[in-house]
C-alpha cells in the first residue's frame, strides 16, 4: 500500500473575519502576500507537500470565511480534519475572545473522536503591525488550559514564524492521523449482518 | 358560499367576543359571507366606524406581512364587497404562526380569560381549538357545520357586545391590550429590532411627521457616516459579540427615551448592529414581493433593460423601504468612496452586504438550501474582479464552496473533474461510501482501479445558469471556448442618485414563475405608484416615464423568457 505511506492531512483555518486566514495560507503555500483586502466566501483550499519526521505528507489547507453570515456554512468540510488552526489578530483583542467560540464550533461540527485531545494551533497574526500581542499571556494560558494547543505569533505579511507554525500544524496533524489510523485499522468494522442484508436485497 | 380562509380574520377585535372569534379564525376556521355580515350587523354605526379604523390600519400591516405567501391573492378569490376589507390572507408558514398568535393574544391575559369565562360566543366551545394546529382545524370543519358558527355568532345579543365594547373603550389598559393583539405593535412596544420598517416609521412619525426612514436606522447610519468611514474593514470585520449584544439592548432600552449615547461606540460594533437590523427585519428591505425579482434582474442580458427593470423595482418598493434602501446605499457608496483608507471596495461591500439584503423568506428556518443560495448570491457579487479565464467550480456534494480554476486553451472538462477527484480523495470517498467508511477516513479506496474508473465515469462537470438551466459537459469539452461563449460572470452596477448598487448573479431556476410574477406586478402596479414617484423623486419620475414608453419591450422580453 504505497499511498498510505504518504499521509494526506486535512487542516482547517478558522477565525474572525479580517484576521488574515487567507493571507496566512497564501504565505505558507505560495510564499506570497497580497495587499488585496478581500473577504473569503465559503472556503477554498490549497495543498502543500511538507516533510515531517522524514515523512513526506500532503497538507490540504482549508481556508474558511470568517464573515458571520458565512461562518456557519463552513461546517460541512470541518469533518475529517486532522488539525485545526485558530487565528486571531494581535492588533484586535476582541478577535482573541472569539477563539473559544470558534473552537467549540469546530468541535461540535467536526465531532472528532476525542474532543479534549484534538490538536489545535493558535496563531496570533499581524505581528508586523504590532510586535507583541497584548493578549500574549491571556492566549498562552488559554492554550495551556485547552490541552493539545500550541501558540504562535506570526506575520503573514513578512512571513515571520509562518513556516514554524505550519510545521507544527503538520506535525500535530500527522500525529492525529497516525493515532486515528491506529484506532481504525486494528479492528476493522465487522458488518456480518449488513452483508446478509445486502444479499437479501440483491436477490429480489 | 363557503370560503376557505387560509389565514386570519383579524379586523374586528374591538369587541371581545369578536376577538375570540377572530382567534378562531387565526386558527384556520372557516367563515361564510353571512357570518361576516352577522358580525357587523350587530354593531352600531359608531362601533362600525371604530372597527373600520382598526381594520384599515391592521389591513395595511398584515397585508404587507402576508404578501410573501400571496400566491393567490385574496382579492382574486373574493369578489369586491364590504366583507372583503375584513378578510386578509395569511398562509400557514407566514411569520405569524399559530403559537405566536396565541402568545400575542394572551399578552392580554385578563381579557381573554374573562371572555372565556363568559362563554357566550360559542355554544360548542370545546370544539374549537386554540392551538392553531391544522389537523384540529380539519377535524373541526368536518364534524361541525359552519352554520353552527353562524348560530353562535348571531346568538350574541347586542347587550353582550355593548358591554364588552364599553369595557374596551372605558379602560385604557384594555385598549392597550387590544393594541398588543397584533404582534407588530406588541413588538414595537418592546423594541427596534425585528420590527417592520413601516411600524417603526409609523411610530416615529408621531414624533416627527415628515420623517421617511425609521429614526433608529438613520441614527446608526449617521454614526457610521460621521465617525466610521475611515475604519479599516468596516462592515467586514466583526464587532465584539458581547459588546454588540450590550449595545443592542441599550439601544432598545434607551433609544426612544433619548438617553442613548453613541459616544465610545466602536465602529465595527455599530456596523454589526446595522447588519443585524437589516437581517432581522420581518419584511426584508427589498420586500418579499420583489426580492426575487431584484435577484433576477441580473439575468436580463440587455444592460439598458436591466437598469430599467431595477429602476422599476425600486419604484415598486414601499416608500419606507425605498427611502431606507436609498439611505443605506448612499452610505455604502460613501464607504466605497473611502476604500483607499477603509479598504472596503465595491466588490467587498457587495459581497458582505448581499447576504444581509437577499434573505429568503424562510431564512429563519436556516435550511440548507437557503444557505446555498446565499453563498451563490454572495459568490456572484465577488466575481467582478476575477481575472480573465478563471471559472468557479462548485462541487455541491463535496463542499459548499466554489473553487476557482484558471483555464488555458487546452483545459477540458475531464481535466477539471480529475483535479477535483484527486483533490477531494477523502471527501469523494465519503460520498461514494456514505456511512461505513467514516472511520477509514484515510484508507485508500481509490487504490482499487475499478472504483477509480467508476468515479471517473460517473463524475461530470455541469454548466449551470444562463438560459440553459444545467447541462452535462462531455469530458472532452474545451472549457476555454465554452467560457468565451458564455461568460457567466456578469456584474451589475446601478446608479440611482449617484448611489452604486451591486447585484449578485443567481441561477435562473424558477425564472418562469418569477418573471410571470414580475409581469403581473408590473401590469398591476406601475400606474398605481405613479403619483407617489412623481412626488418623491424627480429623477425617478423621468426614468419612469421612459419606462412607460418601453413597456412593450419589457413585456416582450419577459415573454421571451417565459416561453423558454
Amino acid at each position: 500500500m504505497e499511498t498510505r505511506k504518504r499521509a494526506f492531512l486535512k487542516v482547517i483555518i478558522l477565525g474572525d473575519s479580517g484576521v488574515g486566514k487567507t493571507s496566512l495560507m497564501n504565505q505558507y503555500v505560495n510564499r506570497r502576500f497580497s495587499n488585496e483586502y478581500k473577504a473569503t466566501i465559503g472556503a477554498d483550499f490549497l495543498t502543500r507537500d511538507v516533510t515531517v519526521d522524514n515523512k513526506l505528507v500532503t497538507l490540504q489547507i482549508w481556508d474558511t470565511a470568517g464573515q458571520e453570515r458565512f461562518a456557519s456554512l463552513g461546517v460541512a468540510f470541518y469533518r475529517g480534519a486532522d488539525c485545526c488552526v485558530l487565528v486571531y489578530d494581535v492588533t484586535a483583542p476582541n478577535t482573541m475572545d472569539s477563539l473559544d467560540a470558534w473552537r467549540n464550533e469546530f468541535l461540535e461540527q467536526a465531532d472528532p473522536l476525542h474532543h479534549d485531545e484534538f490538536p489545535f494551533v493558535v496563531i496570533g497574526n499581524k505581528t508586523d503591525i504590532q510586535a507583541k500581542s497584548e493578549k500574549n499571556s491571556v492566549t498562552q494560558s488559554w492554550c495551556s488550559g485547552k490541552g493539545n494547543v500550541s501558540y504562535f505569533e506570526t506575520s503573514a505579511k513578512n512571513g515571520s514564524r509562518v513556516e514554524e507554525a505550519f510545521q507544527t500544524v503538520a506535525q500535530k496533524a500527522l500525529e492525529q492521523d497516525t493515532e486515528l489510523t491506529k484506532e481504525a485499522y486494528p479492528s476493522p468494522i465487522q458488518l456480518p449482518q449488513d452483508n446478509n442484508k445486502s444479499h437479501e436485497g440483491c436477490s429480489c | 358560499m363557503r370560503e376557505k380562509l387560509t389565514g386570519s380574520f383579524d379586523k374586528t377585535q374591538v369587541t371581545g367576543e369578536v376577538t375570540l372569534l377572530l382567534h378562531n379564525f387565526t386558527d384556520g376556521k372557516e367563515l361564510t359571507d353571512d357570518e361576516a355580515h352577522a358580525l357587523t350587523d350587530t354593531l352600531t354605526l359608531h362601533q362600525a366606524a371604530v372597527v373600520k379604523r382598526r381594520i384599515d390600519s391592521l389591513n395595511s400591516t398584515l397585508r404587507k406581512k402576508q404578501k410573501q405567501n400571496a400566491k393567490t391573492d385574496v382579492r382574486d378569490i373574493f369578489p369586491a364587497g364590504p366583507i372583503q376589507q375584513q378578510q386578509s390572507p395569511r398562509s400557514p408558514d407566514s411569520p405569524l404562526t399559530g403559537d405566536h398568535i396565541n402568545n400575542g393574544f394572551y399578552s392580554g391575559p385578563q381579557r381573554s380569560s374573562k371572555i372565556r369565562d363568559k362563554g357566550v360566543v360559542f355554544p360548542k366551545k370545546g370544539g374549537y381549538s386554540m392551538s392553531g394546529k391544522r389537523s384540529e382545524v380539519v377535524q373541526d370543519t368536518s364534524d361541525s357545520d359552519n352554520s353552527s358558527i353562524n348560530q353562535g355568532l348571531t346568538s350574541i345579543s347586542d347587550e353582550d357586545i355593548l358591554c364588552e365594547f364599553k369595557e374596551v373603550e372605558d379602560s385604557s389598559s384594555h385598549f392597550k391590550d387590544l393594541k398588543n393583539f397584533t404582534l407588530v405593535h406588541d413588538k414595537l412596544e418592546n423594541g427596534l429590532f425585528g420590527v417592520p420598517l413601516q411600524s417603526l416609521l409609523e411610530h416615529d412619525q408621531r414624533v416627527k411627521p415628515d420623517i421617511e426612514v425609521p429614526m433608529v436606522f438613520v441614527d446608526i447610519i449617521n454614526f457610521l457616516e460621521k465617525y466610521c468611514l475611515t475604519s479599516e474593514g468596516l462592515l467586514r470585520v466583526p464587532g465584539s459579540a458581547t459588546r454588540v449584544k450590550q449595545l443592542r439592548s441599550e439601544l432598545e432600552e434607551k433609544f426612544y427615551s433619548g438617553t442613548f449615547s453613541w459616544v465610545d461606540v466602536v465602529p465595527n460594533d455599530a456596523a454589526a448592529l446595522m447588519k443585524q437590523f437589516l437581517r432581522e427585519l420581518p419584511i426584508p428591505l427589498l420586500t418579499h414581493d420583489y426580492i426575487e425579482a431584484f435577484a433576477q434582474v441580473e439575468n436580463i442580458q440587455d444592460k439598458k433593460l436591466q437598469l430599467q427593470a431595477l429602476n422599476l423595482l425600486v419604484i415598486l418598493l414601499p416608500d419606507v423601504h425605498r427611502a431606507t434602501l436609498k439611505l443605506l446605499l448612499s452610505f455604502l457608496n460613501k464607504v466605497v468612496n473611502h476604500s483607499d483608507i477603509n479598504r472596503m471596495g465595491l466588490s467587498n461591500i457587495a459581497m458582505i452586504m448581499a447576504p444581509n439584503l437577499f434573505l429568503s423568506p424562510s431564512n429563519r428556518s436556516k435550511s440548507k438550501g437557503i444557505k446555498d443560495i446565499e453563498i451563490t448570491m454572495a459568490a456572484g457579487t465577488s466575481n467582478g474582479d476575477f481575472q480573465e479565464g478563471v471559472i468557479r467550480i462548485q462541487a455541491p456534494n463535496l463542499t459548499k464552496s466554489c473553487t476557482a480554476v484558471q483555464l488555458d486553451e487546452f483545459t477540458t472538462a475531464g481535466q477539471i473533474v480529475d483535479r477535483f477527484r484527486n483533490n477531494y480523495v477523502s471527501e469523494t470517498r465519503m460520498k461514494t461510501f456514505p456511512s461505513r467508511e467514516k472511520l477509514h477516513e484515510h484508507s485508500s479506496v481509490f487504490n482499487d482501479p475499478a472504483k477509480v474508473n467508476f468515479a471517473q465515469e460517473n463524475t461530470h462537470l455541469y454548466e449551470v445558469g444562463g438560459n440553459i438551466g444545467e447541462r452535462c459537459l462531455d469530458h472532452k469539452t474545451r472549457m476555454m471556448s465554452l467560457y468565451r461563449g458564455n461568460k457567466c460572470f456578469r456584474i451589475f452596477v446601478y446608479i440611482l442618485d449617484c448611489v452604486v448598487f451591486m447585484f449578485h448573479k443567481k441561477f435562473i431556476h424558477n425564472l418562469r414563475i418569477i418573471l410571470d410574477l414580475c409581469l403581473h406586478f408590473i401590469m398591476k402596479k406601475v400606474t398605481f405608484q405613479y403619483e407617489k414617484v412623481t412626488f418623491q423623486y424627480e429623477k425617478v419620475t423621468f426614468q419612469y416615464e421612459k419606462l412607460h414608453v418601453n413597456m412593450k419591450s419589457y413585456i416582450s422580453l419577459w415573454k421571451s423568457y417565459i416561453s423558454l
